[in-house]
C-alpha cells in the first residue's frame, strides 16, 4: 500500500501548524498569572507564576512547582491597572497544557476573555463565578 | 476645586491578545494608563461601565464597529487622538480619520522592547502633535 497519502496528510498538518504559530505571534509580556489545573471539571491544584511570553494562541509561564506534561489548564493575568482605580481586570486564558519543561509551562489557549473582578459588576453574577464577570 | 486628571488613558482595541499586551506594557512605560479590549464590543462596554475618559485611541481599523466607537469616544474639549494599527503586510489606505498608524510586526520579525519602545512614544507625539494642529 503506497504511504504517499498519508505522508501528504502529514506535510498538510505541519504546513498548517506552521501556519497557525505565523498566525500567533508571541509577545514577551510578564504579568502576575495564576493557575488552576483542572481534572474531570474540578481544580485539582492551585499556583502562582509570571507569563513568559503570551499571543492568542496560548501563553508561556513560569512558576515554582512542576506541573504536569499535560493536562486542562486555566491561567488568570493580571492587567497591571485598576480600572477606576478599585476595579481588578484580568485576561483569563483556558486551554491544554502542550509542553513542561521544569517549571516553565506552555499552554495551547482553547479560549481567553478579559474579565473584571469586584465593586462594580453591572451584571447579575452566576453563583460559581467567583465574583467576575466578562466584558461585556 | 478641579479634580486632578491622572495619568492619561489609552484605549487598544485588537483581536490579537499577545499584541494588546505588549502595547499595553509598552504604552504604560510611556507613562500612559492602558486599557485593553479585544473588539469594539467589548471596549463600548468598558468605556459605558467605568465612565472611561481615554484620550488616545489604539484600534485596528479592520474591527467591526470601529467608527461606532470612534463618535462614542469623541468628547467637546478633549481631543481623542486616534492611532490605527496595522498588519505589517496592509495596503496604505487607512479608512478612519487616524493621527498615526503603527505597524504590527511580522511574524518573524524580532522584536526589541526598546525599539518598540521608542516606536510607541514616536506614534504618541505624531498623534499629540496632529491632533493639535
Amino acid at each position: 500500500m503506497s504511504t504517499a497519502p498519508a505522508m501528504g496528510r502529514i506535510q498538510q498538518l505541519l504546513g498548517s501548524r506552521r501556519a497557525d504559530q505565523r498566525a500567533h505571534r508571541r509577545y514577551p509580556i510578564a504579568l502576575a498569572v495564576e493557575y488552576k489545573l483542572l481534572r474531570k471539571g474540578r481544580v485539582e491544584r492551585l499556583g502562582s507564576g509570571k507569563t513568559v511570553d503570551v499571543s492568542s494562541g496560548g501563553a508561556c509561564f513560569e512558576c515554582a512547582d512542576v506541573l504536569p506534561r499535560e493536562g486542562l489548564i486555566e491561567l488568570v493575568m493580571k492587567w497591571p491597572f485598576l480600572l477606576e482605580g478599585v476595579c481588578p481586570l484580568s485576561l483569563v486564558m483556558r486551554g491544554s497544557i502542550v509542553r513542561s519543561d521544569g517549571q516553565r509551562i506552555a499552554v495551547q489557549a482553547k479560549h481567553h476573555e478579559f474579565r473584571t473582578a469586584g465593586t462594580r459588576a453591572t451584571r447579575t453574577r452566576p453563583a460559581n463565578d467567583g465574583g467576575r464577570s466578562m466584558i461585556p | 476645586m478641579r479634580k486632578p486628571l491622572g495619568p492619561p488613558s489609552v484605549l487598544i482595541v485588537d483581536e490579537d491578545l499577545g499584541f494588546v499586551g505588549w502595547l499595553g506594557e509598552l504604552f504604560s512605560e510611556a507613562g500612559y494608563r492602558a486599557l485593553p479590549a479585544l473588539n469594539c464590543q467589548q471596549a463600548i462596554a468598558l468605556i459605558k461601565r467605568f465612565k472611561l475618559d481615554v484620550d488616545v485611541l489604539a484600534v485596528n481599523e479592520g474591527l467591526p464597529g470601529v467608527p461606532g466607537m470612534i463618535g462614542m469616544l469623541r468628547r467637546p474639549r478633549r481631543p481623542l487622538k486616534i492611532v490605527v494599527i496595522r498588519d505589517h503586510s496592509g495596503d496604505g489606505v487607512v479608512t478612519i480619520p487616524a493621527h498615526a498608524t503603527l505597524e504590527r510586526p511580522s511574524a518573524w520579525e524580532p522584536i526589541s522592547r526598546p525599539v518598540w519602545l521608542k516606536k510607541v512614544l514616536g506614534v504618541l507625539k505624531q498623534a499629540e502633535t496632529k491632533a493639535a494642529g
